[in-house]
């Protein structure tokens, strides 16, 4: 069987509306937002659009940071592996944004929990920690201010769904958020 | 004196137009770079020696953004920061706090600036 008929297969699944495996960059930010506004231009429901926009580029930064899957450019740059996938639920009526990459293990339970804490706050409590953690800036680095997973909590219906998988012993990160 | 600030927008980052005689300074466009504080580390400095040298009461200033990604938040409210500073050694300034009319999300995001920063006029402007 080909392979792109057993993507197309979870694609139709899935209602899968973009996604992309590979090598991450701020050009493939460029193109997606570009694509999905073109795509979207005639929508409607412009907020629930630019939201999962706002969702997807969180994700892939985040990727981009984090990522521990690497490939070599032509200029023997690093740049991080990541798959990313957006979609409508069809059972949930809402859209999706889900994310996946290869984390450093020792990160697993720093990972869950933060979106833990996260998922334990109501909506006005989550603003309130985004601003806080804005004002402090206890959580920045060099590449960002720390705060990605609260901001697409803010941006989402529900709770941040999360899981890990081990395969042939490397660990892969997955995230999935809700609009 | 200070020089004014210039610098074209790009797909992902906003074009920067600070005037000190006019006392005007204008952000206008995207932001979600790779590298935030590459790009805002010299606004932030900039910023901090205008209003240090300003004789100008009062500074307009308009902040025209599409896309924040969460760390250009963190750099906005860095800049707000600074605003604010300025604002008690009685540098004043009003923000004008610009969006697409349709715009929620930047809506919201300007009004969680005006509740933030109590003291400092902020102004939303539907476009």
């Amino acid at each position: 069987m080909m392979v792109t008929s057993k993507l197309r297969k979870i694609i139709t699944q899935e209602s899968v509306l973009f996604s992309f495996y590979g090598a991450l960059s701020q050009p493939f930010v460029d193109f997606f937002l570009s694509t999905i506004s073109k795509q979207s231009a005639n929508s409607d429901n412009k907020s629930t659009i630019k939201a999962l926009i706002i969702i997807a580029i969180e994700q892939v930064q985040n990727m981009m940071n984090y990522s521990q899957e690497l490939s070599l450019t032509s200029t023997n740059e690093c740049t991080a592996l990541g798959m990313i996938v957006l979609g409508y639920d069809k059972s949930k009526e809402c859209y999706y944004v889900n994310g996946s990459n290869q984390i450093n293990p020792n990160d697993r339970e720093k990972i869950a929990e933060k979106i833990e804490q996260i998922n334990a706050l109501d909506a006005q409590a989550q603003r309130k920690l985004l601003r806080q953690k804005l004002k402090s800036g206890e959580d920045a680095h060099l590449k960002g201010a720390g705060v990605g997973f609260v901001e697409m909590a803010k941006r989402s219906s529900s709770k941040l769904e999360y899981s890990f998988e081990e395969i042939d012993g490397k660990v892969y990160f997955n995230i999935m958020v809700f609009v | 004196m200070l020089a004014n600030l210039k610098i074209e927008a790009t797909s992902h980052t906003p074009s920067v137009n600070f005037n000190v005689e006019e006392a005007s300074l204008k952000l206008s466009g995207m932001s979600y770079p790779e590298n935030t504080f590459e790009f805002y580390h010299p606004i932030h400095r900039w910023l901090e020696n205008y209003f240090e040298q300003t004789e100008h009461e009062t500074t307009t200033i308009h902040l025209e953004l599409v896309y924040l990604n969460s760390s250009s938040l963190k750099a906005y409210f860095d800049i707000f920061n600074i605003i604010e500073d300025a604002h008690a050694n009685g540098k004043k300034s009003i923000i004008n706090w610009i969006y697409e009319s349709d715009d929620d999300i930047m809506e919201e995001t300007g009004e969680d600036f005006q509740e933030d920063f109590e003291e400092l006029t902020i102004h939303l402007i539907k476009k």
